[in-house]
């Protein structure tokens, strides 16, 4: 899962990057953009390392 | 005729009042997760305050971040409607509300899937229960900045006004982090980029696109897979085991 979340990333930041200039986006726009899309994917990968660390406190 | 700019403010009401009745139920149950550590058996009555809390606080919270989801969904598309597009990607501020909007609307679907999920054990395991409970007051610190932005763009002032001050914080500046910024100076600098035909750059990303869509969908087909054979209790795979024939088909020979 860790792994799917950062190739998501890598392609999302790939694809943000390169749209950015060319639709064009204003330098600030696509940087928070990215910034935003970031964040949402560490905050995704990070309730995944918590869910893994809840689950081993179970058992 | 009811216009955009009404809609968003009933929206806006409803997710901030719902959510902020969520982060209330979140705080009884820290209450309830303090006492069970540290002050359980102490006072009798306030063992029976905490036995009660988590009674209450979980359907609250829950129902309150159900509902905050709705008003909030409803608070961007009417948001989105109510100032010109352009107005709102040359604010600033605008543009780290949305940020920040985003981010807490991830964090609150979260909190919903986790209790969907997880169900009861959100309260008897401590660890979910404190990962729950950081979610929420992470998700809830998010909402209130954002709100706070929103006060400020209608031209109020915000109760959080004092603590950006005091911690140095232009509302009005854009709010990127610098290996963000970098990153797109650097395309933006980029010379082969500029020299490519668009068409073709657009072919490619829908292409890129719609890869990473088939990865999501697949992703999630396997999560929500069928129970395999080793998940399917035996009786409902052989029925019931005939204790003097237990192996009449030799499968377990096999």
């Amino acid at each position: 899962m860790i792994l799917f979340v950062l190739v998501l990333w890598l392609v999302g930041t790939a694809v943000l990057a390169l749209l950015a200039p060319l639709i064009p986006l204003a330098p600030e726009v696509a940087a928070l953009a990215l910034q935003t899309y970031t964040l949402g994917m560490a905050a995704l990968a990070l309730v995944w390392i918590g869910l893994k660390w809840a689950a081993k406190g179970e058992t | 005729m009811v216009h955009a700019v009404d809609l968003h403010t009933i929206f806006s009401e409803l997710h901030v009042g719902s959510l902020t009745l969520a982060a209330v139920a979140l705080i009884g149950l820290t209450f309830h997760a303090i006492h069970m550590h540290f002050l359980r058996g102490h006072w009798r009555w306030l063992d029976r305050l905490s036995r009660v809390t988590p009674r209450l606080a979980v359907p609250v919270a829950h129902v309150g971040a159900i509902f905050g989801l709705i008003g909030f969904t409803g608070s961007i598309v009417t948001g989105v409607f109510t100032w010109p597009a352009r107005a709102l990607w040359s604010s600033h501020e605008v543009l780290n509300k949305v940020m920040l909007s985003t981010l807490a609307l991830e964090l609150w679907i979260i909190f919903v899937w986790l209790r969907l999920s997880r169900g009861t054990r959100v309260l008897t395991s401590r660890r979910l229960l404190h990962l729950y409970l950081g979610i929420g007051f992470v998700a809830f610190g998010l909402t209130t900045t954002s709100a706070s932005l929103g006060g400020h763009l209608a031209g109020k002032e915000s109760l959080l006004d004092p603590l950006y001050s005091a911690i140095n914080i232009d509302t009005s500046a854009p709010w990127i982090l610098l290996p963000f910024a970098w990153l797109i100076d650097l395309v933006y600098r980029w010379p082969p980029l500029s020299g490519l035909p668009i068409q073709s750059i657009y072919r490619l990303l829908l292409l890129v696109d719609l890869a990473v869509v088939v990865a999501i969908v697949l992703l999630v087909a396997s999560v929500y897979r069928k129970p395999r054979v080793m998940d399917v209790p035996d009786e409902a795979l052989f029925g019931e085991v005939d204790p003097c024939h237990p192996d009449p088909e030799g499968l377990l020979l096999e």
